[in-house]
């Protein structure tokens, strides 16, 4: 991945306008590669002691009783 | 009468159920108190004196005619401004919400209200529960009453401002990476963040819906057993809301702690983290209590604490952006600076790396119940040093992260911070003491313990009394 030091000016730009934040104006580019930044250091200390059969926190059951029993009734 | 300003709930609500103490006159000593202390540290958002007076009108009558309700009757509380009450706007101390009003109370407000519970109005925090303490938006942050130079922590920030300067007896917080148990940690009062799945969060702005917990806040803790027990419950219509049962949290709270055994993660705070010496001495100088209270010590090692810390936020950050993607593609400068930098970072998180966190969650969790699997609680650090410079954006940066109440937002556990003592600059120490799922009760058991054992919840800071 490109270090977000080596990223251009004009490049932030780019980069805001792929994540659909196209109003940013010239004054937000800071804010951009801080948000970079952030999100480049924290994805890089993510440890990776994983194997492929490590599955994720939130496996759902398939009906929850919200939306068998969506107005339960008071105790 | 003691100083009203103080009152803990246990005393309050036995003094306004033997009729020694009028809710009304109690309601108007707070909003008194507030009106003369709150220019100082802006803990209030948004008060709401008409209403309170209103229901503590409501709560005297009815105590008259006998029907008490129970412990929070006639007591005041206040919320987070991310909490919904109805007919009232819920800003998340934000421009982009400044107009939001809620259309009915947050279920934890319901809870709150049911139990009569008089509400004084809605606090301070940061926007939208992220970032830190801002200068940018159309509220200032709120201000530390052990120093108002200092930051209070956050994001529950005017929780913890109200509570350490008697504005408020008990208040509402909310917790995703710690946005309880730090302002508990900073202000020198009791934060519980309870088991996810415990207390409900429908009715409360999303900041990461697999992290986001409510939380009592109080001065002590049996105030703060006595309010999870209001808060805590099944509510069929959040769907990471856990059907299990509530216990009485105050039964077993005087029971002592002979025996129990209980696990010390030292290296998050003497390792992975260097905590500030007075920060790691009060934690010791408090396992040497428990332990001389018939408590069994043991280290407990698991994976460092940065691995958690990253996990927390590569979770957190998408899911905030998710939620907040729209504004950001229509208003993204009516966001203050922090919370607009902060959670613009979860735009460029890849899929993957979110997926692989969610996977490390739950490998991390498994191994955190498995090391802990022999204890009956473990203790840690909350915050690495005392609260610093408000107005000292790099302290602020620098010390924002260098915390250990994360890793329990990740497992889910149930995680208590708690005063610990004092810094020679008068600011409060602190430590955190962790359950596992569901029993928040030997929690309390040890906590109650601890502070029966010192003197660190009685003490005030140097504001004017009523």
């Amino acid at each position: 991945m490109t270090k977000v030091s080596d990223v251009e000016t004009e490049t932030l730009r780019e980069i805001a306008d792929s994540a659909g934040l196209s109003k940013l104006s010239d004054a937000n580019l800071p804010d951009v590669e801080n948000a970079l930044t952030f999100a480049q250091s924290l994805t890089e200390r993510m440890p990776n002691t994983l194997v492929p059969t490590d599955e994720p926190a939130h496996i759902y059951p398939a009906a929850y009783p919200a939306l068998v029993h969506p107005h339960p009734q008071e105790d | 009468m003691a100083d009203l300003a103080y009152l803990s709930i246990a005393k309050a609500s036995g003094l306004i159920k033997d009729k020694k103490l009028s809710p009304v006159e109690y309601t108007e000593a707070q909003i008194a108190r507030i009106d003369r202390l709150d220019g100082d540290f802006n803990a209030f958002l948004a008060p709401a004196w008409d209403i309170a007076m209103d229901q503590a009108r409501d709560a005297e009558t009815e105590i008259a005619k006998g029907n008490w309700r129970g412990p929070l009757h006639g007591v005041p509380f206040a919320l987070k401004d991310i909490i919904d009450y109805k007919g009232l706007a819920t800003t998340c101390h934000s421009k982009i919400l400044k107009d939001n009003i809620a259309g009915s109370h947050a279920v934890v407000t319901s809870k709150l209200r049911d139990a009569g519970g008089v509400f004084l109005g809605k606090l301070a925090t940061h926007e939208f529960a992220i970032g830190g303490p801002s200068f940018d938006l159309p509220w200032p942050p709120a201000r530390n009453p052990w120093n108002r130079a200092h930051f209070t922590g956050g994001s529950s920030s005017g929780s913890g401002a109200a509570l350490a300067s008697g504005m408020v007896p008990a208040a509402l917080g909310t917790d995703t990476g710690g946005s309880v148990r730090n302002p508990a940690s900073n202000c020198g009062i009791v934060g519980m963040k309870a088991t996810y799945g415990r207390v409900s969060r429908r009715g409360v702005f999303p900041l990461s819906f697999t992290l986001d917990h409510v939380g009592p806040m109080t001065r002590t803790v049996e105030d703060n057993a006595m309010l999870l027990g209001i808060l805590a419950g099944h509510d069929a219509l959040d769907p990471g809301s856990a059907n299990v049962e509530v216990p009485d949290y105050t039964a077993g709270m005087r029971d002592g702690i002979k025996g129990l055994r209980i696990g010390v993660i030292r290296h998050f705070y003497n390792r992975d983290l260097i905590a500030d010496a007075e920060m790691g001495d009060g934690i010791e100088a408090a396992l040497d209590t428990l332990a001389r209270m018939g408590a069994t010590i043991q280290d407990v090692e698991i994976a460092p604490l940065a691995d958690y810390a990253a996990v927390n936020r590569v979770i957190l950050l998408p899911e905030a952006y998710a939620i907040h993607e729209k504004w950001f593609q229509e208003r993204p400068n009516d966001y203050g600076e922090l919370a607009r930098s902060r959670i613009m970072g979860g735009a460029f998180v890849r899929a993957a790396d979110y997926v692989n966190a969610i996977r490390m969650r739950a490998k991390l969790t498994r191994e955190f119940y498995e090391a802990i699997r022999d204890c009956d609680v473990v203790i840690t650090a909350s915050s690495m040093e005392p609260a610093c410079e408000i107005e000292d954006r790099e302290a602020n940066d620098q010390t924002y992260g260098r915390q250990a109440r994360a890793p329990f937002n990740l497992t889910g556990s149930p995680a208590l911070a708690i005063p610990t003592g004092f810094a020679q600059s008068g600011l409060p120490l602190s430590m955190q003491i962790i359950g596992k799922p569901f029993d928040e009760a030997t929690i309390y058991r040890v906590a109650h313990a601890f502070e029966q054992a010192s003197d660190w919840s009685s003490r005030r800071p140097p504001l004017p009394s009523m």
